[in-house]
């Protein structure tokens, strides 16, 4: 698997990009658990020809109710009281083994998923996957 | 247009650098061995197809446990982690020296495997050894990039590399620096240069 991330600093004109962005924060963390899980388990992905088994496992869902085909991969899949990483991406099409990671967001399990985070997912999706 | 996707916006490659730009990095590289043995766990019990149930089973504990420590839990012990290895096919490994630390690849593992019984060797000795004959190859010839690879042992590999003139490469000036190009072929434990 190829996993990038869009929009990128070449993407926009000033700032450092919303993923790149989201990332740092994550990284400031004390102790910085998900920045170093999102990156074994990114690093760990990107050997597997296919997602398969995360999507098994319950890491990666397809999320229903949008209009373009957005999935979710959590990291980890189940971390009521400290958080998930929910990064939202979409599969370059004709290219299945390259992903787009759109937008990102650090919820608790229980509350849904950020609308704008969501809305922006689908826009950009349009933007570089299609 | 696949071409277009080879280089840009690699996630990765986004954190290697954040990695690297960090002033604290020493509290990276502590919890770092953590991130990585949950990622293994799960990838080594799902590639033998065990459910955290399953797991639980076999280390005489419960699925809570497990779900737990997958789930960045408790700090497991170093009993746990030894009896996770085990249960998972391997056996445990700690060093004090990660930053030289490597991994065979789980695709990789059985052909060294195989390998290693072919010579009667256990497994993380021939493991060491073929790690340090490569760093002997890359110490000899200096080389910055090589290409093909040996695919099993006794057979000859065709490469291709470019070898720097170590007196030309020590200058300021990196555009003086001169390639010369040389066909080395390999031999499974033994190197020739052949132009």
């Amino acid at each position: 698997m190829k996993i990038k991330y869009y929009p990128g600093y070449t993407d926009i004109e000033n700032g450092t990009g919303p993923i790149n962005g989201f990332f740092k924060d994550l990284r400031k963390e004390r102790p910085p658990k998900f920045w170093l899980l999102v990156k074994s388990t990114i690093e760990e992905a990107e050997t597997k020809e296919n997602l398969i088994s995360y999507e098994q496992s319950g890491w990666v869902e397809r999320l229903s109710n949008l209009s373009e085909p957005i999935y979710e991969f959590k990291i980890p899949p189940k971390n009521k009281r400290e958080g998930v990483i929910r990064l939202y991406f979409g599969y370059v099409k004709n290219f299945p083994e390259i992903i787009y990671i759109l937008s990102a967001e650090k919820k608790h399990q229980r509350n849904k998923a950020d609308p704008e985070k969501l809305k922006q997912a689908v826009q950009r999706y349009r933007e570089v996957c299609l | 247009m696949k071409e277009k996707f080879e280089n840009e916006h690699s996630l990765t490659k986004l954190l290697d650098e954040q990695y690297l730009e960090d002033e604290n990095r020493s509290e990276l590289d502590y919890w770092e061995p953590f991130s990585r043995i949950i990622t293994e766990s799960i990838s080594l019990r799902y590639l033998r197809d065990m459910s955290q149930t399953d797991l639980a089973k076999i280390m005489n504990t419960k699925q809570s446990v497990i779900s737990r420590f997958e789930n960045m839990g408790r700090l497991p012990n170093y009993d746990f982690i030894a009896r996770l290895s085990i249960a998972l096919g391997h056996i445990p490994g700690i060093t004090l020296q990660g930053d030289y630390m490597a991994i065979v690849p789980l695709e990789k593992q059985q052909f060294i495997k195989e390998l290693a019984e072919q010579e009667n060797t256990p497994t993380r000795k021939f493991v060491q050894k073929i790690l340090e004959q490569g760093i002997e190859v890359k110490k000899q010839f200096n080389m910055i990039d090589i290409k093909g690879e040996i695919l099993s042992t006794g057979e000859v590999v065709e490469s291709e590399t470019n070898i720097n003139n170590q007196e030309l490469c020590t200058g300021k000036d990196k555009t003086v620096k001169q390639n010369y190009d040389a066909t080395i072929i390999f031999v499974a434990n033994n190197y020739a240069e052949a132009n």
